[in-house]
């Protein structure tokens, strides 16, 4: 699904420039489910960026799904990361002017989806994260634990192959935290890649295959 | 799995747009009220230069914009050499009219009238100070004036010296208050003369407010045979001024000329011709009502540009502030085309609001210059379309530089921005 050959992502800083990610290798295959651990700093969000198809690197070679995105254009890498690839950020990331439901339908909207199929299926995937009463709710009418389901549902409306979690549960309490990560484990038992990104050990122990790192290296890649 | 459906449809765009202006109220609220003011403006100049023209214009056409008045030019005479008699006489009158010197002229008459423009009329035992002026049959023609009831002059008054009359509202007014005048007669120093007609009123209000009528009023007119003049002063063949109708504005000035060279050709140089059109009062016209539409739109202009800087600082402002939603919108597939759309139907909606209130606004003014002037200023469908267009227009351009640079964002930055 993911293969990443000697990847290097740098950044331009003030009175120089800062190589975040040195030289990656790295395989994942379709319906594994990946935990990336590491310090702040150590190129975390870098390289879920590039997985996500959000950033590009400065060298190496990536291979999503067997084919070498490294130059495609930007609006072909809108559309992979519409039809692919499902994101859940730290902080959620909805928009608080919409709805809910209206959140969930943003990938609809950009696929091109008709409002009907739109408001179908994203009802459809609000129900799945337990969400279904909550449709019409803005987000600062939920909870954080809900927010993120909704974020979730959002996610997965399109049935992407790849989800990219980036520390989801980072700001949730326990209980809301377990139903997320929950969640996760029934999109990977349905087959779908998953990558999350944690420095929680404990969200990182429910991963079959832990990789860390530290400065833009991988330092260890731990399959249970 | 790659392809594409087509591309959204405007309804649900413009309904996530809505939800996102409601929720910025304020910003929206300012921006509309900025491109507003500016429309309002826009629109007031237009309405008010447009009807100013219409009723300088208006007036101006109570003298006829075609006609020329030909006379001697006494002042350039030198003084050794004084000649008596106007330099125009019935002869010249006639050779001219039959003549082909002077192709630009397409009717002219003779005006005769006293040293002292005033004078004393008397009917049923009231009194009218007016003017009487002796004229052709074609004057009427050449200065645009109606007559409400009875005839004009006729060419066998002229030849046979009749004594009738034409007489203005004025004149009827005060000799015979609301009753009518044709048929009735009126006493001008020891003639009755017979009012076979009455002409219509003429408006020269705003003339006369800023003095360009020097005092004559032209609703206090009495037109009589021009012969019939002439014989009342005691014989003269003298034609005091020499009215003609060019065939256009713009060939006032040549038809003057080819009249002035015809009459002093005659003359063979004797006496010097000045020639008046409404050439200079038609672009002294033109250039106040150009100044006026210039520092108009000049204003309409400073308000359209702090409209648009209105909507420049909100949409940069909203585009900074919403930095993380864009990188999100793009995270979930939005395309570069797809944020700009975005931006620019919000400014969109932000410029027609602005157009739709400046409308109202501008109309609310409009409507408070009636009751203040009395004057019906309409703006006019093609001066709404303008003003709508402005509207839209300023909008999308303020709007482009911050769409263009939400569009441009890369999304890993945008969604760390915080």
């Amino acid at each position: 699904m993911i293969r990443l050959q000697g990847i290097r992502k740098g950044y331009a800083v003030a009175g120089g420039r800062v190589e975040v990610l040195q030289g990656i290798d790295l395989d994942i295959a379709r319906g594994e489910f990946v935990a990336i651990t590491g310090p702040s700093g150590s190129g975390k969000t870098t390289l879920m960026n590039l997985i996500g198809l959000l950033d590009v690197p400065d060298g190496g070679r990536y291979l999503f799904d067997g084919r070498a995105v490294d130059d495609l254009d930007e609006d072909t890498l809108a559309r992979l990361r519409n039809r692919r690839i499902g994101f859940v950020f730290q902080s959620f990331n909805l928009i608080p002017e919409l709805s809910a439901r209206a959140n969930v339908e943003l990938p609809l909207f950009y696929a091109g989806l008709p409002p009907a199929q739109r408001r179908h299926r994203a009802a459809l995937a609000l129900d799945a994260v337990g969400l279904a009463d909550r449709a019409e709710h803005r987000p600062a009418q939920l909870s954080g634990g809900q927010q993120q389901r909704v974020a979730v549902a959002r996610a997965v409306v399109l049935n992407p192959d790849l989800v990219i979690a980036d520390e989801p549960t980072g700001n949730l309490d326990p209980a809301a935290a377990e139903q997320v990560m929950a969640l996760f484990e029934r999109l990977v038992d349905a087959g779908k890649t998953l990558v999350l990104v944690t420095h929680e050990a404990a969200v990182a122990e429910r991963a079959p295959r832990r990789i860390h790192l530290r400065e833009g290296r991988i330092v260890e890649d731990r399959r249970a | 799995m790659l392809e594409r459906a087509d591309p959204l449809l405007l309804r649900d765009h413009l309904a996530q747009v809505a939800m996102v202006l409601r929720a910025n109220r304020l910003r929206t609220a300012v921006s509309i009220l900025g491109v507003a003011l500016g429309i309002a403006a826009l629109l007031i100049v237009q309405v008010a230069t447009d009807a100013g023209r219409r009723v300088v214009f208006a007036e101006l056409e109570t003298y006829g914009l075609t006609t020329l008045w030909i006379f001697r030019d006494w002042q350039q005479d030198r003084p050794s050499v004084k000649r008596p008699g106007s330099g125009i006489d019935n002869d010249d009158y006639a050779a001219i009219r039959r003549s082909a010197c002077c192709p630009d002229v397409r009717r002219y008459s003779a005006v005769v009238y006293p040293q002292n423009w005033m004078v004393e009329l008397v009917a049923e035992g009231r009194l009218s100070q007016s003017s009487v002026e002796g004229v052709d049959v074609d004057y009427l023609a050449i200065n645009n004036d109606r007559i409400v009831s009875g005839r004009g002059l006729r060419p066998l008054d002229i030849r046979q010296r009749r004594p009738v009359a034409v007489v203005g509202p004025v004149v009827r007014e005060r000799l015979f208050g609301t009753r009518p005048a044709v048929g009735r007669t009126l006493r001008f120093g020891q003639v009755q003369l017979t009012i076979v007609g009455e002409l219509a009123h003429k408006d020269r209000s705003l003339l006369a407010a800023i003095g360009a009528t020097q005092g004559y009023d032209v609703n206090n007119r009495v037109l009589i045979p021009y012969t019939l003049y002439q014989q009342l002063m005691g014989g003269t063949r003298d034609i005091q001024t020499l009215q003609a109708e060019a065939v256009s504005v713009a060939r006032a000035e040549a038809a003057g000329q080819e009249v002035v060279r015809f009459l002093t050709r005659r003359h063979h140089g004797r006496y010097r011709y000045t020639v008046q059109s409404m050439k200079s009062w038609i672009d002294t016209a033109e250039r106040i009502l150009g100044v006026i539409t210039s520092v108009g739109m000049v204003g309409a202009l400073v308000a359209l540009v702090v409209g648009g800087m209105g909507i420049l600082g909100v949409m940069s402002t909203a585009v900074v502030e919403r930095t993380r939603e864009i990188g999100l919108r793009k995270a979930v597939g939005a395309r570069r085309r797809d944020i700009l759309a975005q931006f620019l139907a919000e400014a969109a909606v932000i410029g027609l609001l602005g157009g739709l209130a400046g409308l109202t606004l501008g109309l609310v003014a409009l409507v408070g210059a009636r009751l203040w002037t009395g004057f019906w200023f309409l703006p006019g469908p093609g001066q709404i379309a303008i003003a709508v267009a402005v509207a839209l227009l300023t909008a999308l351009a303020a709007g482009t530089l911050p769409a263009r640079r939400a569009a441009a964002l890369p999304p890993a930055e945008a969604l760390r921005h915080d």
